[in-house]
């Protein structure tokens, strides 16, 4: 907080400070006891408070200089039908009276309630209407234009002044003039003065901090500007998206953005863009985020072993070409804590990293219509990828035709069947194929309403070869699929780390419920304690469901999508015991 | 416990867990030692002591226990800064006259509750937005003290946004 930038005076006495200190513990008998009284030294926080001051009669005469002053004397001693003075001494004191009227107003302004509060809170005010957080400057502007106090404060500040948009160009010089020599932080979008726009930021690029475009494809040009930014010092976020995507082959191939250095760039990201490796300077770069549809494998490859520091990689699309080509050599990424790779194979780029053992990793829907063989890409790429054992995360999503995938997270995480038609032996032999190479400790496993029953064979098969479960999930499971999974629970031993058991969105399987606690009661014989069951959405109320369990030790669950619904339920039951949790979907950005 | 003197002799004892919400308590407390407390309140003669510190403290009961923001995390600074929204609690909380608002605020500001502090200025923030500089000044009855070639410097500043 920014103290006592600027003292105004208030109404009252001077300022005392009164203290008495006491200490009471927990065995004091009295709130007196202990009892000792010191003096509180004024602090910073104090300091921001206006001290008071005495009426400021002098100043107001100050406010009119001594000239005039006497003029005002000699203009009361003046008869009716006199006019000793000159049109310029009339001026004088025209203007004399409306600056001390102006004092006047001031001066009464500190008065009013608001007017107390001292120029940091009138700042931290202004930080909830600045740009950045409004998304408009009017709200900035406005408060700017209220009174003198206001105004002096906000211009006094450049932060407030540092948030630069495409929105309100027209303010473009006001906004750099005020944000001084603050690091600048300027978001454009499609507009016909882009060129004016990137023309007027130009000498400030050495005090540019963030620079993110959002344009339409025929600005794509316009941005070839950008190359003649010089030395960007305090570059650390520089961000291009095209709103609507260029179609097939780019027609800026090559193009080349922002030759200048950028030592303290964090953030690069090009949605999509055509990659050009052309940056220099990237020693701090750390969040990569890549549209790669017109980006070659090459390029990114190279890219990536340029900057060994990264910590977050995003790559969304397929590589533009050269997917056959396979540079030779892995590339180690020794700081890589977080890889997503959306909508694209993933196979080619996996086999050439390296990275350490806790690294996140997201894989999901690369699966490309027209190439086919991109179903497989996935178990290609894990089976091909070595380093797999030593990840502690895995999350991906091998994509197959209808809209059918497995879900992996692992080792030591999970996996989720959803809608994937495991009657299919290649499917079926493929995740058998993946996951075998997993320390999979969740399973979830969606099934398509239409095919309830069908598959819980296949699942059961699939759960045989994960010997490290600790939860599993069940959604839409219906009382057949039950009766085969409360079978497969009794005949196999190998799920002994099993702790947690979640039912979503199922149907008429309350009546099993009960067995399924016996199952667990039978197997706590043999080590086995279930923690948690969930019940997710079911048809029953939820306190229908405290009879159902009785005896059982563990956590109940219940989760509706009106959560606080349910909570206020749960809480006539048994508290300790129960929670109520709204389901989310795990954030694909981390 | 804690006992707490206001600068109007007014006494209140609290929780070590609700003073601490303050970090100018806490900070006095922690430097002079478990065993001594620290006036919590100075009498500016700005404001009536004893009706905003009740507010102040009910406002630290409620939120007692959880996580005081930290000067290190600069994200999380950021992203509280991004966003206007205010909690049901904290709004119905913030519902009073502008005169005890202001004094909750210089409060919250003397005793370093940030939180509280957000709240307040996020309040008058939306009081403002929206508003023209007119408008603004009938809400909190602030007079217009801009010289004239001031106002002529404002008009100009206010050309882009009207009408061709």
């Amino acid at each position: 907080m920014q103290a006592g930038k600027r003292t105004r005076p208030c109404k009252g006495a001077s300022l005392t400070v009164l203290g008495l200190v006491l200490s009471l513990d927990e065995s004091a008998k009295g709130p007196t006891k202990g009892a000792q009284a010191i003096s509180c030294p004024l602090t910073a926080a104090m300091s921001s408070l206006r001290p008071e001051t005495t009426l400021p009669i002098a100043e107001l005469f100050r406010a009119l200089d001594l000239k005039v002053a006497e003029q005002i004397s000699l203009a009361r001693s003046v008869r009716p039908g006199q006019n000793p003075f000159s049109h310029q001494v009339l001026q004088e004191l025209d203007s004399g009276a409306q600056r001390l009227l102006v004092r006047l107003e001031e001066l009464k302004n500190s008065h009013q309630p608001i007017q107390q509060l001292p120029p940091d809170v009138i700042l931290t005010i202004a930080t909830y209407l600045n740009p950045r957080t409004c998304g408009d400057c009017q709200p900035l502007m406005a408060m700017s234009q209220v009174c003198r106090y206001w105004r002096e404060s906000l211009l006094s500040n450049w932060e407030s002044w540092s948030f630069v948009s495409s929105e309100y160009i027209e303010l473009l010089p006001v906004f750099l003039e005020r944000s001084g020599s603050y690091p600048l932080e300027i978001n454009l979008d499609s507009s016909t003065l882009l060129d004016h726009i990137i023309q007027r930021i130009e000498p400030h690029t050495n005090r540019l901090a963030s620079l993110r475009c959002d344009l339409e494809e025929a600005n794509i040009f316009t941005l070839q500007s950008l190359s003649q930014f010089g030395h960007s010092p305090s570059l650390h976020t520089f961000s291009i998206k095209i709103s609507r995507p260029p179609t097939d082959t780019p027609e800026v191939e090559g193009m080349v953005l922002f030759l200048g250095d950028t030592p303290a760039l964090r953030t690069l990201e090009l949605f999509p863009f055509p990659l050009v490796p052309q940056f220099r300077e990237l020693k701090r770069l750390v969040d990569l985020r890549l549209d790669v549809r017109y980006s070659t494998l090459t390029a990114v490859l190279d890219l990536l072993s340029a900057n060994p520091s990264l910590e977050r990689v995003r790559l969304l699309g397929n590589f533009n070409d050269d997917e056959d080509v396979r540079p030779t050599g892995s590339i180690s990424m020794r700081q890589l804590r977080f890889l997503a790779v959306e909508r694209c194979t993933p196979c080619l780029f996996l086999e050439k990293l390296t990275f350490p053992r806790n690294v996140r990793i997201f894989i999901r829907y690369n699966y490309i219509p027209h190439l086919p063989s991109s179903a497989y890409a996935l178990p290609r790429a894990m089976r091909g990828y070595t380093n797999l054992q030593g990840m502690s995360s895995l999350h991906a999503l091998m994509t197959y035709p209808n809209e059918t995938y497995v879900d992996v997270t692992g080792p030591h995480g999970s996996v989720a069947l959803q809608y994937t038609d495991l009657q299919n032996d290649t499917i079926l032999s493929d995740a058998i194929d993946m996951l075998s190479v997993a320390e999979i400790t969740h399973l979830t496993c969606e099934f398509h309403p239409t095919f309830v029953g069908v598959e819980i064979g296949k699942v059961v098969t699939i759960m045989d070869i994960l010997p490290h479960l600790e939860e599993i999930v069940l959604v839409h499971f219906g009382s057949g699929d039950m009766q085969n999974f409360l079978s497969a629970l009794r005949d196999m031993n190998r799920w002994m780390g099993l702790r947690r058991l979640k039912f979503v969105h199922c149907h008429q399987i309350a009546d099993w419920i009960s067995d399924l606690i016996h199952v667990a009661l039978e197997r706590e014989s043999v080590d086995l304690m279930w923690d948690t069951v969930t019940i997710v959405d079911v048809e029953r109320e939820p306190t229908e469901w405290f009879g159902v369990l009785e005896g059982f030790v563990g956590t109940l669950e219940i989760i509706e999508e009106e959560a606080e619904q349910v909570q206020r339920s749960v809480r006539g039951w048994d508290e300790a015991n129960c929670t109520a949790t709204r389901v989310s979907v795990p954030a694909w950005d981390d | 416990m804690v006992l707490l003197v206001t600068s109007d002799n007014k006494n209140f004892v609290v929780d070590r867990e609700v003073a601490d919400r303050s970090v100018f308590v806490k900070n006095t407390l922690e430097a002079r030692g478990l065993s001594i407390a620290t006036p919590p309140m100075l009498n500016g003669g700005c404001f009536e002591l004893t009706s905003p510190f009740l507010q102040v403290l009910e406002y630290c009961q409620h939120h007692r226990g959880e996580p005081l923001p930290t000067t290190d995390d600069a994200n999380a600074d950021e992203n509280r800064k991004r966003t206007t929204d205010i909690g049901e609690w904290d709004r119905k909380f913030i519902t009073v006259d502008h005169e005890m608002l202001f004094e909750i605020i210089l409060a919250a500001n003397y005793l370093d509750i940030k939180p509280l502090l957000d709240v307040g200025c996020k309040t008058i923030g939306n009081m403002v937005k929206g508003k023209s500089p007119e408008e603004v000044r009938k809400l909190f009855d602030i007079v217009n003290d801009f010289t004239p070639e001031e106002e002529a410097q404002i008009k100009k500043e206010n050309e882009w946004a009207e009408d061709p």
